[in-house]
Formats: structure tokens, C-alpha cells, sequence
């Protein structure tokens, strides 16, 4: 047994995570780009994440695909959604957590979990990628042209929060020329257009029911400015996991699902 | 002509039904020719007894899922109505769908706003006759409305006649008892068939029920009968303890209209693994329900018509809330339901503000969970839906 690894592989529309785990502890995770072949980026991030740890393919047991890209990777045993995977991940970080809001690339989910970490109930966007990292990837190359990992930091500096009335990427955009025309600041601007999340998320959360405690997982939980501002819309604490990337959560819940699945096969 | 566009699952069991399918449209071609008029409807509201009794074909136009229909229906609906509302009209302006070409007139019943215009449209841009029916909008079921009921019974009373003027042919209480008795038929042999999928070892999926039914919508009511004692007579034979037991999780589906070829939803639930066992819609299991009760021989057989159509109809326009609520937990309760998928046509307001009440009477009452499916006819977030559905399952499966 103790050569015997399991693995999740997480491939989302933006990025693709791996994380392994031995003997129920977590040997590696890494993030790369999904690019245009999304079983092919599982895949390699898998590798590069075996590559690292000092094994080999042929050491992992089994491996829990998920993500939207879950479908197309030939190489998993089982896919397994990635609602699922948050919730199991998060619940493995602290087992308190009753509400996850993972906002990735471009879907925003919102799932609440029982005591045992299970799924009791979620939301999940429509087709439409509204509020997610899409949404402040396009307006901060686009419009603001500012990298998008200095949003967080930039809305601190904010005097005032604009209104953004559009969750829209497309009328966002729009809104945001405006907004610079009229003479507002860069920051508050940024700050606005976090608090447009807030307010699009906190809206999905209602319908599943906001219990604490919450964490936020996926790439907009690394934006220091979406977390303050559903702090601030939820009045509560949000957590973000620590002692692992936020992006990795869904990976990891995929690997302790597979470890449950291994042992009990 | 059109091909059919129901996709029977069990073929041999229903080559007989879709044999005779296909060939309607040639035998509507032809009554035609010999002066027998069509008559097409869209709401279950409708009574069909009363297009029968004047000797006319009745055609229940719900034909949905395609693209190019609703896309057409833009022309005279919103972009942001819901999509199958604009197919009752799109089809009709594509003209390349037979059973919209076939109708003499249609009769529509006002079941929501869209439905309302709909009758204009067809009348003034495709010269089509077209007869209205009123519905009264609350009616609750302790009868403390008896108006609501008198004036549907003259609605109805109202639209016999004009049926029974553009047919050209006096209409009897006598026609109504008999067409009543074929309804009957129609609706106790479909409900049959509806109750098989209770067990887990049943010889007829949900799905296949649902098929029957659409192509019941179609086909010369007569005949149908003759293919429905058909397939109960096969059904009946079959030992269904012999059938192995379907363990996959049970889904009711709920919500909006499912249109006849409209299967994106339901393929996308069996494909995840689950099975479609029971259906709260007004094109499914909802439109057998509850026959219309014959009075005795001195009683007007309007008063049953009024009665069934109006308190027995799964409209949440036209229906109040509790009466529908127990329904709808007493259908999970029958057929063992896991789940429920509320399938919610976008833009179609009436069936959308009621999934919360629905989610909370079957949680707190059976603790059945729901989702909900905010869609259209377009592929493109056939993802999206599937990552939900799948999500439903490994929730409702609990094994992860």
C-alpha cells in the first residue's frame, strides 16, 4: 500500500489542478493553463504533479476527474461533478463549513453541505459567465488594463465604491468606459465591480440558504477585493482555505473521493 | 409531410402505434378531401369532447424543442417569451410541420398572456378562424367560487356552438356523451399505463407513456383506443416479477410544457443514470388524469365537462396552490420518487414562481430535494444542465 496513490484531477474552463494524495495525506497539488485540449492539460498537470512527488504513473490507483472537463479525460476511473468535490474538499480543510462559494472561471457555485460534508443542496449559474472570473478577467484586460491579480490590492485603495449595475461581462465593459469618462478612479471602479459579484453570488447563496460558516474557494477567492465585499454584503466571515490554493480545493476533494473509492474496492 | 418526431423507446412494443403514426398525416389528407375538418388546441383546458362531438379532428399542437420554430415565433412574440409559446405560432409560419398546415381553425383557451395573443396572430396573419375559451383564474377547491365554475360553463357552452356552426352540424348532448365516453376510454387506458412505472419492475418506461400520450394528441382518437387495448393486452402478459428490478434513482420531472420531440432534459437525467418515473406536466401523466363524470340521464353532460376542465387541469395559472402542492407530493409519494427536476421553460413566469413552494412541500414533507433547470431549446448549455443533474444524483445517491 505504500506506494499506492490517488489522484484528482480537476479540469476547469480556465485552468486545469492536480493534486495527489498517499496514505490519506496530500503529496502535491499544481495549477496550469487548460488551453484549447482540456484532456490533454489534465493530464500533463497530472504528470507534472507525479513528476515532482518522486513516483510514477503507474503508482496511482485511481483517479476522480472533475471539473467541466471531467468528460473528456480518458485517463480517470470515475468523474465525479465538481459540486461535490468543493463540498467534500472544503469540508476536509474545516469541517464547520456549511456554505462553499466556489467562483471559478466561468461558473459561480453556491453549495451548501451537512455535518458529514455532504451536499444537501446548490445553485449554479446558467450558461451565461456573469459574476465569475471571466467577468473581471475581460474587464481588467479589456477596460481597466491592469493585471488581473492586482484588482484585489488596487479596490483597498478605493475612495468610494461605483455602482456597476451589470453583471454582464459584455454591458460591464460598457459601464466601466463610462464610469472612467466620467472621471472616476481606477480603484473605485474595481471596487464596484467586485461588489457586483458580491451582489450576484449573495443572490444565488439565498436560494440554498447562506448558513456559516462560509468559505469561498476557486480562482476569484484569491481576489482579497470579493472577499471583503461578501464579507461586507453577508456580514459574516468568509474563509479562504490556507494552507492550500484555493483553486486546489475541487482537486482535493476529487483525490479523497478517490481514496474512499480505492479502499473500498 | 412530416415524419413523426416521437422517439419510442421500446420499438417493438410500439412499432403498431408508430406505424399508425406515420401515416396520419396521408389519412387527415384525405378526410380532409372528404370535407371532415381539423381543429387544432394547444392548452389541456380544452375540452377535445367538444371537437369530437361536432365530428371534427381534434389535433393537440405541442410540438417543442426545435430551434428554427422559435426563432420564427420572434417575428410576433418577444425574444424573452417562453420558447414553446413562440413555436404555437413559429411553427405555423414555417409551415413545414403538417398537424400546424392541417387545422381548419384552432380554439385556444387563455392560459397566459402569450396564449392570449397567440389566437390573434394566427387569425389575422395565416386567415385561420380561431375560437377563444375563458378560464376563470381562481376557483378554489372548496367551491366558495360556484361563479367561477357557471362561467366556464358557458364559455364552454359558447364555444360548442361555434364549433357545432363551423362544422355545420347540430351537436346533441347525446354527441357529447359519447365523445365524453371516448375521452374516458382514452384517459382510464393512459393512466394504466401511467401506473406501471410505481414499481421498479415495470414492462414500460415513463418516457414511452409520455410518447404514447403525444402521439394520442395526433392521431383519429378511435384508432388510438384500438392501439392503446393493444399495448395493455402485450403489457398484461408480461410477468413483471421476471423483470429485473431498475435500481437507478427516480426522478419526477416537473415544470413546463414538455413538448412532443422536446427530449433535451430527458435525455441529459437518463444519460446521467437516473430514470424518469413520474412527471407533474400538462403533456404527460396530468393530461389522463380524472375522467369526466357522466351525469344521469336527465343531467346536462356540460356540468361534467365544466367540472373536470376546470377543477382537474394542472395549470399553476389557472389552479390554487395547495391543491396543486398536495398533488404533487402525493404523485412523489406513489411512484417512490428521489428527486425532483423542475424543468422551467425560460421566461415561463407561472411555472417559475411556484418551484419554491414545490421545493419546500416535497422536502419538508418527504424530504425529496429539487432542482431547478432554467432552459430553452438551444444546446448550448447542455454542459451547464448536465454538471447539475449529475451533481442531483451524487447528492441523491449519497454514496459519495
Amino acid at each position: 500500500m505504500s506506494n499506492s496513490i490517488v489522484a484528482g484531477v480537476d479540469i476547469g474552463s480556465t485552468t486545469a489542478k492536480a493534486l495527489i494524495m498517499k496514505d490519506g495525506e496530500v503529496l502535491g497539488g499544481l495549477i496550469g493553463p487548460t488551453g484549447t485540449n482540456p484532456a490533454l492539460a489534465g493530464k500533463q498537470i497530472l504528470e507534472k504533479v507525479i513528476d515532482g512527488s518522486n513516483h510514477t504513473m503507474s503508482d496511482v490507483k485511481y483517479i476522480i476527474a472533475t471539473g467541466y472537463g471531467r468528460v473528456s479525460a480518458p485517463f480517470a476511473n470515475k468523474t465525479i461533478t465538481e459540486i461535490t468535490c468543493h463540498g467534500r474538499g472544503a469540508h476536509h480543510i474545516s469541517p464547520q463549513i456549511r456554505t462553499v462559494i466556489d467562483i471559478g472561471g466561468q461558473d459561480a457555485k453556491v453549495v451548501s453541505i451537512g455535518e458529514d460534508g455532504k451536499v444537501v443542496d446548490f445553485v449554479m449559474n446558467d450558461k451565461c459567465a456573469s459574476g465569475t472570473g471571466r467577468f473581471l478577467e475581460s474587464a481588467a484586460q479589456l477596460v481597466l488594463h491592469v493585471p488581473l491579480e492586482d484588482l484585489g490590492e488596487l479596490s483597498s485603495k478605493a475612495t468610494s465604491i461605483c455602482k456597476i449595475s451589470s453583471t454582464c461581462t459584455v454591458f460591464a465593459q460598457t459601464e466601466i468606459v463610462s464610469l472612467l469618462a466620467a472621471g472616476e478612479s481606477k480603484e473605485n471602479v474595481i471596487a464596484g465591480l467586485h461588489s457586483s459579484i458580491s451582489n450576484r453570488v449573495i443572490g444565488m447563496a439565498k436560494r440554498v440558504g447562506v448558513k456559516p460558516v462560509i468559505m469561498m474557494t476557486g480562482g476569484v477567492a484569491k481576489n482579497k477585493g470579493v472577499k471583503n465585499a461578501l464579507e461586507r454584503d453577508l456580514s459574516t466571515e468568509v474563509i479562504i482555505p490556507e494552507n492550500i490554493d484555493p483553486q486546489l480545493v475541487g482537486a482535493l476533494g476529487a483525490a479523497l473521493i478517490a481514496s474512499d473509492l480505492f479502499n473500498n474496492s | 409531410m412530416t415524419e413523426t418526431t416521437i422517439d419510442f423507446i421500446n420499438r417493438d412494443l410500439l412499432e403498431s402505434l408508430s406505424t399508425r403514426l406515420a401515416q396520419e398525416p396521408e389519412r387527415i389528407t384525405t378526410a380532409k378531401k372528404e370535407g371532415k375538418k381539423v381543429i387544432g388546441y394547444f392548452c389541456p383546458h380544452l375540452p377535445e369532447e367538444l371537437i369530437l362531438a361536432a365530428d371534427m379532428l381534434p389535433i393537440r399542437l405541442t410540438f417543442g424543442g426545435e430551434l428554427e420554430p422559435v426563432a420564427a415565433g420572434e417575428d410576433f412574440l418577444k425574444s424573452y417569451s417562453c420558447p414553446f409559446a413562440r413555436s404555437c405560432i413559429g411553427y405555423r409560419k414555417l409551415s413545414d410541420n403538417f398537424y400546424y398546415t392541417a387545422v381548419d381553425a384552432i380554439c385556444v383557451a387563455y392560459t397566459c398572456d402569450s396564449m392570449r395573443r397567440i389566437q390573434e396572430y394566427w387569425e389575422k396573419y395565416f386567415d385561420i378562424p380561431t375560437f377563444s375559451l375563458g378560464i376563470p383564474q381562481t376557483h378554489d377547491r372548496f367551491r366558495s367560487k360556484p361563479h367561477a365554475k357557471e362561467y366556464f360553463k358557458n364559455e364552454l357552452k359558447l364555444l360548442r356552438q361555434k364549433l357545432a356552426e363551423f362544422s355545420d352540424k347540430k351537436v346533441t348532448d347525446q354527441d357529447i356523451r359519447k365523445s365524453i365516453a371516448l375521452c374516458n376510454q382514452i384517459r382510464e387506458k393512459l393512466w394504466i399505463l401511467f401506473e406501471y412505472p410505481q414499481s421498479m419492475q415495470t414492462p414500460i418506461e415513463w418516457r414511452d407513456v409520455l410518447n404514447i400520450t403525444h402521439a394520442g394528441f395526433l392521431i383519429d382518437r378511435t384508432d388510438f383506443i384500438v392501439e392503446l387495448d393493444q399495448i395493455i393486452k402485450v403489457l398484461k402478459r408480461i410477468k413483471t416479477q421476471d423483470i429485473p428490478k431498475d435500481t437507478r434513482p427516480r426522478i419526477m420531472i416537473g415544470g413546463s410544457i414538455i413538448g412532443i420531440g422536446d427530449h433535451k432534459i430527458l435525455d441529459i437525467i437518463n444519460r446521467a443514470g437516473a430514470n424518469i418515473v413520474a412527471d407533474f406536466t400538462c403533456t404527460g401523466s396530468m393530461f389522463s388524469r380524472k375522467r369526466v363524470s357522466m351525469p344521469g340521464i336527465i343531467g346536462s353532460p356540460m356540468d361534467g365537462l365544466a367540472e373536470r376542465y376546470l377543477y382537474n387541469i394542472p395549470c399553476p395559472f389557472m389552479t390554487d396552490l395547495p391543491k396543486r402542492l398536495n398533488r404533487l407530493v402525493r404523485i412523489a409519494r406513489d411512484y417512490s420518487v428521489q428527486g425532483l427536476v423542475y424543468y422551467n421553460l425560460k421566461y415561463c413566469d407561472i411555472w417559475r414562481a411556484e418551484f419554491k413552494f414545490m421545493k419546500e412541500a416535497l422536502y419538508n414533507q418527504l424530504s425529496v430535494p429539487s432542482l431547478l433547470i432554467e432552459t430553452d431549446y438551444s444546446p448550448t448549455d447542455v454542459g451547464t444542465i448536465r454538471t447539475k443533474v449529475e451533481a442531483f444524483l451524487e447528492m441523491i445517491g449519497g454514496q459519495i
